[in-house]
């Protein structure tokens, strides 16, 4: 439907003026829909908004980054793993495994020692997405978790892993 | 299928007005969806320019859906190809005493019906259906809904009699036994009182408006 740039661009500016619009749930839908509609130029405008007060937008922001696939996000990325809302650190896990490389390895392997295991079964999958069989000693290691849900997620990931290289 | 583009602009300005006047919020947000399902480029635009007016925010979150509805990509298609209620989901009984009872509707149509592709028919109905509710946003009751369908099914037989012919080539078609090839299910006509008057027409429940 977004036939000429001219619209492209109408949509764009709507949703990230609404980006700041008093209402967080309204916020997070303006995330929501820039991710869903995978609109790159929304790229400066969503990470502005990264450090938005709200756990809800800020999330709804790291799955747009996401779906935008917005490797230049990295950087602004790695400080959330640390964020106090555990859905966020999750959040930011699963998007640095989509869009994450090499360096963002031991950023997701300190992550492993997350207090909260969904955040290091998120971590642990991540591990996985990004396929580098330098995390396998770390991923066995995380078979051992108490957390059966991360003990599964390592075996799947290390599985994944060797999968990529056969 | 190609819509009628006055049908639509007349659809599109309606709800427009209603999705940047109306008072109750219920409907501008259901303005908002309907606008969403119009497949227009001047829905898209009524849309993003009505959202940084809009104050409520169940309403904008409405707004938002609707416009990545018509903006994404992959679910660019006309509305007649991704039509909300989809006649495929109708659950109808008793075919074989509508048979019976619409016998008026075979004696004259057989002529012209076997020549029709019955999906194209049928598309066209629904989208008949489909341009009804856009232009009623909020349903009317019940008891109100069969007057207004006779009085649009007489307003086509007068403006476009081709298009009538094949709605009465479609009942024929459907009361022959086509119907039996739609996927049975029971969303279109439980869900939606639209559907129930579509699905009745062609059952031969309610008569041709005279």
């Amino acid at each position: 439907m977004l036939q000429n740039l001219e619209q492209q661009q109408l949509v764009l500016n709507t949703l990230c003026q609404t980006l700041t619009d008093p209402e967080p749930q309204v916020r997070a839908k303006a995330a929501e829909s820039l991710g869903r509609l995978e609109l790159q130029a929304a790229l400066p405008n969503l990470l502005a908004q990264l450090n938005d007060p709200s756990p809800l937008v800020r999330l709804n922001i790291i799955q747009a980054l996401g779906q935008l696939r917005a490797t230049t996000a990295i950087p602004q990325l790695i400080p959330l793993l640390l964020d106090e809302a555990p859905e966020i650190r999750a959040a930011t896990a699963d998007t640095l495994g989509k869009i994450g490389n090499e360096h963002t390895i031991d950023y997701l392997l300190k992550t492993l020692n997350d207090s909260t295991p969904t955040v290091r079964a998120t971590a642990v999958q991540a591990l996985g997405e990004i396929g580098a069989e330098a995390t396998i000693p770390p991923l066995l290691q995380a078979f051992k978790d108490v957390s059966d849900t991360v003990r599964i997620h390592a075996i799947e990931s290390v599985s994944k892993i060797y999968a990529r290289e056969a | 299928m190609a819509r009628n583009p006055n049908t639509l602009k007349q659809a599109i300005e309606a709800l427009s007005q209603v999705l940047r006047g109306n008072t109750d919020p219920q409907a501008r947000a259901k303005a908002a969806e309907c606008l969403g399902e119009l497949a227009s480029a001047e829905a898209l635009t009524i849309l993003c320019q009505a959202l940084p007016q809009e104050r409520t925010p169940d309403v904008q979150i409405c707004i938002m859906d609707a416009i990545v509805t018509l903006a994404k990509p992959t679910s660019d298609k006309p509305m007649s190809e991704t039509p909300k209620y989809d006649l495929r989901g109708a659950n109808i009984g008793n075919f074989a005493e509508t048979i019976q009872s619409g016998g008026r509707q075979d004696a004259t149509q057989n002529i012209y019906a076997p020549e029709q592709d019955f999906n194209k028919l049928l598309a066209d109905y629904k989208q008949f259906f489909n341009d009804l509710q856009q232009k009623y946003p909020i349903q009317p009751p019940e008891a109100a809904l069969q007057p207004i369908i006779d009085a649009e099914f007489q307003e086509i037989q007068k403006t476009q009699p081709q298009r009538w012919q094949n709605f009465l080539n479609l009942k024929c078609l459907w009361s022959g036994g086509k119907k039996a090839t739609l996927k049975m299910g029971e969303h279109f006509t439980e869900e939606n009182l639209w559907g129930k008057m579509a699905i009745a027409f062609l059952e031969g429940i309610t008569d041709d408006p005279e």
